[in-house]
């Protein structure tokens, strides 16, 4: 069974085809080498495979597993959860903040300490007594001011206005002296506006209703005496028009309700239509708030999903998954010491607990230890111990090297990718450079190398492949590639036959 | 096992100096009048000047703090973050907010420190979460706009932020089981002191474990080389974000201290684009990535800001060199040349900072 195997793999930049329905398949425990002219595209098969670009065409399979995030129930999850904070954030955009935070948190309070200390004073004129009647004790000017002034508002109506006893209940329930006491002295300076939902009136300060109605695009006035339900319904409802009592009268279409009255036809006309602008607004207010919820839950959600799809081909994933590699120009991390060189392809074998690492716990530290031990025992693989606490720049070229790959194989890889490890050293360092890679395959990882030195890639490898421009021109082992007349083309070009 | 700990130790001995040197300092100014010197005018000058010292110093500390945390972000991942100060700035109107009695949570110092801390990081993360493929300047650029962005939303958000006027009065930490009653915080500068030390102490010890864990290497590896560092299975989303948690935390943490030292939130123009460049310059002057250096650079920049130029200044005006009051002749308006001359200077001479990272030898001692 392969370990790796890339089936019609392609790779295009733009019009440039660099990998055109390349096919390898890599089995475990050998190494495998692709050789070329220069251009060829075998970097490039490099990268596709660890993830750096994602290949335009083809299938790359390791370990019998096409290289993808697997779908768990995370996903979902954060789909959904991303969703939702998208959908309120941009519903919180529509609303006004600054008035939301007001009427919900600032109001319910900032007043209260001021006010209960100068009400206190005020409080005392006034007696409300267990059946909800509200007597004035004294007041200082002398002036009268009639219980109905600031309780009254009539009857109940169609109008929307409550009724006094309805108000009095209201405020009875449950009967709390200071709470009716300062309701009652907020509604006597106009502090308190009544908001309708439903069926039930709700008493709030006036500032609120104020801050509300600015909230919400709403006249005032209508946001004190209609529930916006009513005024959505009053759009959809074709009224009757009748006079009665010398008044003009929208009622509603079960011929129940006054929508509208008013004392002559014109301006019943014109409150209607204002009615319904106001309905119409609201609606739309409403549509609104939907479109942002359901849209910013979508955007929320499918951007989520398609960040996620995008990414399944991430180099990090690909290196969990067993693939380690070293590049064509050595990129180690310079400023850090050859040690952490290691311990950083080490990476995934430490815990990922934050407070561990913030408290540096036993266990953390423990693993510490054991990890650095591992280090160590890599370092002394590619003989490197003495230069442990050396900065990685500071090292001569072909230890450079070697240390790239003793951090490839940190992350304890099934597949290691060298790319021309031997580039730039003398002949007795490519010779200990090939009794190391010898040493990587015989502890179980297999080798997938891209070298031009040849003496190297035929003394080694078990199978070749050969890349010309993109292309797969020869398969086989070092001998048959070594007799093969297409490679020999391919690095020295036709013989002219003149 | 003593020669191990010696070992361990000697490094660490600068460090221990410092703490120790800075525990101490309180008793200085205090133990100066003790004496009951006569007042020779030859005192007068060290005086004034320790006793300014003791009063900056817990700003000091704090402002440390947010450098602290913009070196975890800048120094170790090598993230330009222009926009330090809208964390700052988030951290101080959190606490506001949640302590001020104008506000129905009024939820104490402690909590109020817990939750700007965690606020600040959830913001950085909001803001990191976009902008992780950004690299270099692009990231600078959404930086420094989103700072602007927080600077104009704590400004225009009216009802919540009060605008221009701040959040106050932030009552002091709860502290009544050590004897401390809130009048002590205001009269004497030890209790703010201490705290802020111990917070600035305790922050230093966390990024050094950091600094030495998975994360710090992984923060370091992206600065090096993201592309090797991903290819080596470090998440570098991940990490990056991390890094933006941490080091914002840091300011959030820095904010909170900041707003209750001061009893309000200052203002939001307190948390301007000034603030965030003094304090990657601290961190800069003092070295990327160096916990040693930033917490020396910011005792130098705003030492330098906070303490000696107002007493320059003031020894300008005492001396009656300057009558006219001409501009030139004010020291405060030289500062921001010196500050940049400094930089300058230290480009060309110490590119890597007053007390560069110093890799591997720490690690080498473990």
């Amino acid at each position: 069974m392969a370990l790796l195997s890339l089936r019609k793999l392609t790779m295009r930049f733009g019009g440039l085809t660099a990998v055109n329905g390349f096919d390898l398949e890599v089995e475990p425990n050998t190494i495998y080498s692709i050789i070329g002219p220069n251009g060829a595209g075998k970097t490039t098969v490099f990268n596709a495979v660890t993830g750096i670009y994602s290949p335009s065409s083809g299938e790359i399979v390791f370990n019998d597993r096409p290289l993808c995030h697997p779908m768990t129930w995370r996903v979902p999850v954060a789909c959904v959860a991303v969703g939702l904070c998208m959908g309120v954030a941009s519903l919180l955009l529509m609303a006004n903040v600054d008035s939301l935070w007001r009427v919900a948190i600032k109001n319910n309070n900032d007043d209260e300490a001021r006010q209960l200390s100068t009400a206190a004073a005020e409080f005392a004129k006034y007696d409300l007594n267990a059946d909800g009647q509200v007597s004035l004790r004294e007041l200082s000017d002398g002036a009268a001011v009639q219980p109905t002034n600031f309780l009254g508002h009539g009857d109940a109506n169609d109008d929307g206005q409550i009724s006094r006893t309805e108000y009095l209940r209201m405020m009875r329930r449950p009967f709390d002296w200071l709470q009716a006491r300062r309701e009652a002295l907020r509604q006597l300076r106009g502090e308190l506006g009544l908001l309708r939902r439903g069926n039930r009136w709700l008493i709030v300060p006036a500032t609120s209703t104020q801050m509300l109605a600015s909230a919400l695009h709403l006249p005032q006035a209508l946001t004190t005496r209609e529930s916006y339900g009513e005024a959505i319904a009053l759009a959809q409802e074709a009224g009757t028009f009748v006079e009665r009592e010398g008044q003009q009268k929208f009622l509603s279409a079960d011929g129940q309700r006054t929508l509208v009255s008013a004392p002559d036809a014109d301006s019943a006309q014109i409150k209607l239509t204002q009615w319904k602008d106001v309905a119409a607004e609201q609606t739309n207010y409403r549509l609104n708030q939907w479109l942002a919820l359901w849209g910013g839950m979508l955007v929320g959600g499918l951007g989520t999903y398609s960040t996620w799809q995008r990414s399944r081909l991430t180099p990090d994933v690909i290196a969990f998954a067993g693939i380690a590699r070293t590049f064509q120009n050595i990129r180690l991390f310079h400023n850090m010491t050859v040690l952490e060189n290691v311990l950083v392809g080490m990476d995934r074998s430490f815990s990922p607990h934050m407070f561990g690492m913030l408290f540096r716990s036993p266990a953390q530290r423990h693993q510490e230890t054991q990890q650095r031990q591992r280090a160590l025992k890599l370092l002394d693989f590619i003989s490197l111990t003495s230069q442990q606490n050396h900065l990685a720049k500071n090292l001569p070229y072909g230890e450079q090297r070697r240390l790239e790959i003793a951090r490839a194989l940190a992350s304890k890889p099934l597949l290691l990718l060298l790319d021309e490890p031997a580039a730039g050293m003398n002949p007795t360092e490519s010779l200990e450079l090939m009794h190391l890679i010898r040493l990587i395959r015989d502890t179980g990882t297999t080798v997938l190398l891209i070298e031009h030195h040849m003496k190297l890639v035929m003394d080694i490898s078990d199978r070749i492949a050969v890349l010309d421009y993109g292309q797969k021109i020869a398969e086989g082992t070092p001998a048959e590639i070594r007799a093969n007349p297409r490679v020999i083309e391919a690095y020295l070009g036709k013989e002219d036959v003149s | 096992m003593t020669h191990t700990m010696r070992h361990r130790l000697m490094p660490l001995v600068p460090e221990l100096i410092g703490i120790l040197v800075l525990l101490l300092f309180p008793a200085l100014p205090l133990g100066w009048r003790a004496l009951h010197l006569p007042e020779q005018v030859l005192f007068l000058p060290v005086q004034e000047f320790l006793d300014r010292v003791a009063s900056q110093l817990p700003i000091i500390f704090i402002l440390t703090i947010l450098a602290l945390g913009l070196n975890v972000i800048v120094g170790y991942t090598g993230l330009l973050h222009l926009g330090m100060g809208a964390f700052f700035g988030i951290g101080a109107y959190l606490t506001g907010i949640l302590t001020i009695p104008a506000y129905p949570f009024e939820c104490g110092f402690w909590l109020a420190l817990v939750l700007s801390t965690a606020g600040a990081a959830l913001a950085g993360v909001l803001l990191g979460t976009p902008t992780l493929r950004l690299r270099g300047d692009y990231l600078a650029l959404v930086t420094l706009g989103f700072g602007e962005v927080v600077r104009f939303s704590l400004r225009n958000l009216e009802e919540i932020t009060a605008g221009s006027r701040a959040l106050n009065p932030i009552p002091p930490p709860n502290l009544r089981w050590l004897g401390l009653s809130s009048e002590s915080w205001s009269n004497d500068m030890r209790p703010f002191y201490y705290l802020t030390l111990v917070l600035l102490i305790g922050v230093v010890w966390l990024l050094r474990n950091l600094e030495r864990s998975r994360l710090g290497r992984a923060w370091v590896a992206i600065r090096e080389d993201e592309l090797a560092a991903t290819c080596m299975g470090i998440n570098a989303a991940r990490a990056k974000l991390a890094a933006f948690a941490v080091g914002s935390a840091l300011a959030g943490l820095a904010g909170s201290l900041y707003a209750t030292k001061l009893t309000t939130t200052a203002g939001p123009d307190a948390y301007d684009f000034n603030r965030s460049i003094i304090v990657l310059a601290c961190v800069i002057l003092g070295g990327l990535g160096s916990i040693r250096g930033v917490i020396v650079g910011s005792m130098l920049l705003i030492g330098f800001d906070n303490i000696v130029a107002p007493m320059l200044d003031s020894a300008i005006q005492k001396a009656n060199i300057n009558p006219t009051g001409n501009r030139l002749l004010m020291f405060t308006n030289w500062r921001l040349l010196i500050f940049g001359l400094a930089l300058v200077l230290m480009m060309r001479y110490r590119p890597n900072g007053l007390l560069p990272a110093r890799r591997g030898v720490s690690e080498g001692a473990v």
